[in-house]
């Protein structure tokens, strides 16, 4: 059983941010919320994302699990008004999730789970290095970033959060210190990730105000922040790019 | 689970080998080693096939997104993969030598796990399929992802085969044949009955699955099913057709159509139709799957012909008129009734439950004219190919003018005891056909043209088949005989297949398309790696109802030369 009522903007916000890792995800529905854990084919991106109960309107849900074409919600949740609230219905019997909103009612064929790549194990790791910034400083980074390289180089050198992108001819490179972050958590770290990713990842972080960056020497990145006025969380996890043996 | 490194390992090994025995026992080895499920992927895998030909399943990756691939996998950038690539002249290599460089290459999340998991056959298989299979918005990511994933699991010496199993090119000389061997010898099974399984399923994955679990008891028990097309039997030019028939004492002759060759098969109301390249081409023939449904009084049934395009008057039209329908995919009831399709059937496979092959013609055509009506309303545009057996030689002059003069090919000579053999080219179905030497040879390099022809490519290399080797050798140039239409067709089909380097407008072209080639005499030269040489090629036409492995082979043009000799 699931039935749930949510905002319209808060739900595809929160789709969107999934969407960026994967198109198809297995939601894994509790009575205390929904989670997802997804890798992007390449296995070098990764997207957690809880929701509890508290984000919604309306709540209540057994355990299941179900498969989802998220291109699908966030093309019926486009025609949606911001205001609007989203009505859920898990019909088990035929695998369909009935939908209402702004007075349109779907009727979703759901994925069979079992097709869909399976929750890929999260790497333990121990990041030393934390930072935490407002979503639209890395955003506007990563866009800079972007005109010049492929590639973007983060790291923590003393009590500096730096961003450098080097193309062939040029670079750009962002410093922030202590005064200029929300807070920092100084330690060896400094690690290259490819653009092509970050790109996608930090869209959804433009409107957060606090984005926290664990960070590692030639280690992932986790990038992490709040949704749903702190009902919900996304944290992305991104594999560098090392140098081989 | 058979790891990806074991399957690299015996390519990298057949690589370096050149005896035919060797490399077949090579095979051997590695299908015994692995799993039976694993078994059909690794047997499709080593004769670089990623899915069973009669599947008609394409992979679809082209070089521009393997490069995509590469560059996200190693860092390195486009630009620099194809200048690269000019240099080695193949992917593999490249592949190789990129992954192995020192620079930030991306790694996966694998890198960070306490145990690290190996690449196996099936998980390369299954992310091919995904990258196949993916379709619409954002499909092209899916696929660049799904080879970069491919890319950054594997070792840089299993990327440089996994890269090229993506173009379906591995260059190690394995085919079908030293398949069947290694099948044979992997398992203790007897050559003939894994010959046999293969003809009968068109598919040595599951053939070697096959013979694994149950040997060649399990072997004899295969047997046509509908739907999974055989391979045509072939026919071939006798120097003597004369003896050959005496030889024979009668033989059934038919006519040669002019047509486009087609498998049909039918089950209850379904109509599938296969081409001779085995794709599915149902769809751009609605005409012909109505006049089957019709006609074809069959619960079951495959049957073998020949489809005709025919003008007003019931005169085959040209042999393109009927290409162009087979690749027709939109219009296409409106292409029906401007060309008109006539089928003229000559051969029964399977009929209701039961594989027909192994029996002998005359018995397969009484079969074939038990089931097909005729003398209908439209009863023209399907029948059963008029087939006459005799012995002399006159009526079959008598019959060879007649076919010629009703605008068709010549003439079929069939031995009337002869099984059907899929895939075969034998003594057993001969053709005449008025003396015009052409070749079927594949494109394997190209130069850009001069003054106006400057945008287009001008001149093809083209290349006969070494079955045993499976590689393609050099025969010649080809640059006239080409209409400025032709010459933008072909610029147009080879762009998309140029590899290597260019010097000089000069490059190398991936084997795909086929070239009817028209010639005056072959000689000797040591010019071309073939070690023959045609002189005065001329174009005749485009053969892409053939797949680059159907092209003559170099055997044949020993022949045809030798043949030259006795005539002089």
């Amino acid at each position: 059983m699931f039935k749930a009522a949510i905002n319209a903007e808060l739900l595809r916000d929160a789709i969107a941010a999934l969407a960026v890792i994967v198109d198809e995800v297995r939601f894994k529905i509790k009575p205390e919320g929904i989670s997802v854990k997804a890798v992007d084919p390449a296995n070098v991106a990764m997207g957690i994302f809880e929701l509890g109960s508290s984000a919604f309107e309306e709540y209540s849900a057994d355990e299941s699990e179900i498969g989802v074409d998220l291109n699908k919600i966030m093309d019926l949740l486009g025609i949606a008004d911001k205001s609007d609230t989203v009505r859920m219905e898990l019909e088990e019997s035929n695998h369909k999730l009935l939908i209402d909103v702004g007075g349109l009612s779907y009727t979703l064929s759901l994925l069979d789970p079992s097709t869909i790549r399976a929750e890929p194990r999260v790497p333990q790791l121990e990041l030393p290095a934390k930072v935490v910034l407002n979503g639209a400083d890395l955003r506007r980074a990563v866009k800079a970033a972007e005109k010049i390289s492929d590639h973007l180089l983060m790291g923590v050198s003393e009590d500096t959060f730096y961003m450098e992108a080097k193309g062939d001819t040029d670079q750009v490179r962002l410093e922030m210190g202590r005064d200029q972050l929300i807070d920092l958590k100084a330690g060896e770290a400094c690690s290259l990730f490819s653009l092509d990713y970050l790109t996608d990842i930090v869209k959804p972080t433009n409107k957060v105000n606090e984005v926290t960056l664990s960070l590692g020497k030639d280690f992932p990145i986790f990038i992490d922040f709040e949704i749903a006025n702190g009902a919900g969380r996304i944290s992305y996890l991104l594999a560098p790019r090392i140098e081989s043996d | 689970m058979t790891s990806f490194k074991e399957f690299s390992e015996t390519c990298q090994a057949i690589e370096k080998i050149s005896s035919t025995i060797d490399t077949t026992n090579r095979v051997a080895d590695l299908l015994k080693k692995v799993d039976i499920e694993e078994l059909p992927i690794a047997t499709h895998f080593i004769m670089s096939e990623i899915f069973p030909a009669w599947s008609g399943k394409q992979l679809g990756i082209g070089t521009s997104l393997l490069y995509v691939a590469l560059s996200r996998a190693s860092g390195m950038a486009v630009k620099s993969i194809e200048s690269l690539i000019r240099t080695t002249g193949d992917i593999g290599d490249t592949a190789l030598l990129i992954l192995k460089e020192k620079r930030k290459n991306q790694v996966t999340f694998s890198s960070f796990l306490e145990e690290q998991p190996e690449l196996s056959v099936t998980e390369v298989y299954k992310r091919f399929k995904i990258a196949s299979e993916a379709s619409g918005k954002g499909s092209q990511d899916i696929k660049i992802k799904n080879l970069q994933f491919l890319f950054n699991s594997s070792t840089p010496r299993e990327a440089k085969y996994i890269s090229r199993l993506a173009l379906e090119e591995l260059r190690i000389g394995v085919g079908e044949g030293v398949v069947r061997d290694a099948i044979a010898k992997a398992f203790s099974v007897p050559a003939d009955v894994v010959e046999h399984a293969f003809m009968v399923t068109n598919d040595l994955g599951i053939v070697a699955a096959t013979a694994k679990a149950g040997g060649t008891e399990a072997l004899q028990r295969l047997g046509i099913e509908i739907n999974r097309p055989i391979k045509m039997m072939l026919s071939q030019i006798s120097p003597d057709i004369d003896a050959d028939i005496r030889e024979m004492g009668e033989a059934a002759i038919e006519w040669k159509f002019d047509g486009a060759r087609v498998q049909i098969h039918k089950a209850g109301n379904s109509v599938t139709l296969f081409s001779r390249k085995l794709e599915n081409v149902t769809n751009s023939l609605p005409d012909l799957v109505e006049i089957v449904r019709k006609h074809v009084k069959a619960e079951s049934a495959i049957l073998d012909g020949e489809a005709v395009a025919v003008d007003e008057n019931g005169k085959p039209r040209a042999f393109q008129e009927i290409l162009k329908r087979f690749r027709r995919k939109y219009d296409v009831e409106e292409k029906a009734l401007g060309i008109p399709i006539q089928l003229n059937l000559f051969d029964i496979m399977y009929l209701d439950g039961k594989t027909l092959i192994d029996l002998p013609l005359i018995e397969r055509r009484k079969a074939l004219e038990s089931c097909v009506e005729r003398s209908t309303e439209d009863s023209k545009s399907i029948c059963v190919d008029k087939q006459v057996i005799t012995g002399d030689l006159d009526v079959i002059k008598q019959i060879y003018m007649e076919a010629l003069e009703a605008g068709h090919e010549g003439l079929m000579v069939k031995n009337p005891n002869s099984f059907y053999s899929p895939g075969k080219r034998g003594k057993n179905w001969l053709k005449k056909k008025p003396l015009m030497e052409t070749l079927d040879l594949v494109v394997v390099g190209a130069e850009w043209g001069f003054g106006r022809r400057a945008n287009l490519i001008g001149s093809y290399t083209v290349a006969c088949y070494d079955p045993e080797t499976d590689r393609f050798l050099q025969v010649g140039k080809v640059g006239t005989g080409l209409t400025d239409d032709q010459l933008k067709e072909l610029t147009e089909m080879l762009s998309g297949l140029m590899e290597g380097g260019e010097a000089g407008g000069v490059f190398a072209i991936r084997p795909k398309i086929v070239l009817e080639i028209a010639f005056e005499e072959i000689q000797k030269s040591p010019n071309y790696n073939s070690g023959f040489a045609l002189r005065f090629p001329r174009f005749i036409r485009i053969r892409d109802d053939k797949d680059p492995e159907e092209a003559d082979t170099i055997q044949r043009i020993g022949k045809v030369y030798s043949q030259q000799l006795k005539r002089m």
